[in-house]
């Protein structure tokens, strides 16, 4: 039986390691640095081509925003699981009567709190830094971002799955995984600049839907929700997949032995 | 101060360098950046044609030189 007592106090422990300055100011310096990077990119961008649409700063400073979402919330769901390798807890954890499963529900919720409170910082800072309102796209901005909120669960899953098998030796992996997915999720250009071999691969990855449509709605101001919805079934599925994945290898890792996991660096 | 032991010191961290999963860490993000900013460039580099910036440039230069001469006519 899931007890929502334990997923409540699994989400509680890290949501407390969350509860530092230091964390605001990692999520914070980030999203500031590539805010104000690509937003000043736009801005050049217009500059000097005086025919580009002026609504290319607010679509790059909103697919940024977005993409921390992404970003953090993969991220942090990675972090649950070293947090407890580095504190040598996950043998005190699985001792307990905590499920796999509610572990699991913790560690994303944890996920979706620190993506939200990414986006909220990113949505504040495009607002009072270029004036771009990631809102005034209405109903298109909730759908996308809970399209994009599931690609973090997703990639968030899949990390936990790398380190599940190399254990605190994958740290560094922990950001090269997230990362690896921005050249081909047409975060910062669009879809038709990848060579045609490349634009079928990069047709099955959701987030490429997700932020085409977001683009889309910004530059010609259209609700495109084939792809939102074609980016909401591919995410769907993955992270179905991506569910079963974590079980086999969790079990998988259980028989080798857990502890190899804290102790190996 | 001894150069044996900052020698020392030096090699015991050149060696992490030397580890296979940290060539491969350098590797991987050079590739990333690499494919991430080429196909960056190519996009503004489309968005900022030089020519078309040119082409901007002439038409308003072309377009100053006419009203000057009008002005200067109706003087």
């Amino acid at each position: 039986m899931i007890s929502l007592y334990r997923i409540g106090a699994v989400t509680f422990r890290h949501l407390m390691t969350m509860k530092r300055l230091s964390w605001f100011i990692e999520i914070g310096y980030w999203t500031i640095l590539d805010i104000i990077i690509f937003g000043s990119l736009g801005k050049a961008t217009t500059m000097m081509n005086m025919s580009a649409d002026p609504a290319i700063i607010q679509a790059l400073v909103t697919n940024a925003v977005f993409w921390y979402l992404v970003l953090r919330t993969s991220i942090s769901i990675g972090f649950t699981l070293l947090t407890e390798l580095f504190d040598m807890n996950l043998i005190a954890i699985f001792a307990t009567p905590l499920r796999i499963l509610e572990w699991i529900t913790s560690s994303v919720i944890v996920g979706g709190i620190a993506g939200l409170i990414n986006f909220a910082l990113g949505w504040l800072l495009a607002l009072i830094v270029f004036g771009c309102n990631i809102w005034s796209l209405g109903l298109t901005t909730l759908a996308l971002m809970g399209s994009l909120l599931i690609s973090g669960w997703t990639m968030g899953l899949i990390l936990m799955c790398v380190l599940l098998f190399v254990g605190k030796k994958g740290t560094g992996l922990a950001f090269a995984i997230c990362w690896s997915l921005v050249p081909f999720s047409c975060v910062y250009y669009p879809i038709e600049v990848f060579p045609l071999f490349l634009q079928k691969f990069v047709l099955w990855i959701p987030m490429a839907h997700a932020f085409t449509a977001l683009r889309s709605a910004i530059m010609t101001g259209t609700n495109p929700w084939d792809h939102i919805v074609t980016s909401l079934w591919l995410n769907v599925g993955y992270f179905a997949v991506a569910c079963v994945l974590f079980a086999v290898m969790f079990k998988r890792s259980k028989k080798r032995g857990l502890a190899r996991l804290e102790l190996e660096w | 101060m001894r150069l044996h032991r900052i020698g020392g010191l030096v090699l015991m961290h050149s060696e992490e360098f030397i580890d296979k999963a940290e060539m491969l860490e350098v590797l991987y993000w050079w590739i990333c950046d690499m494919i991430f900013l080429g196909f960056l460039g190519k996009t503004f580099g489309a968005l900022t044609n030089n020519s078309l910036f040119g082409q901007d440039l002439r038409t308003g230069a072309s377009h100053i030189a006419k009203d000057l001469i009008q002005r200067y006519k109706a003087i």
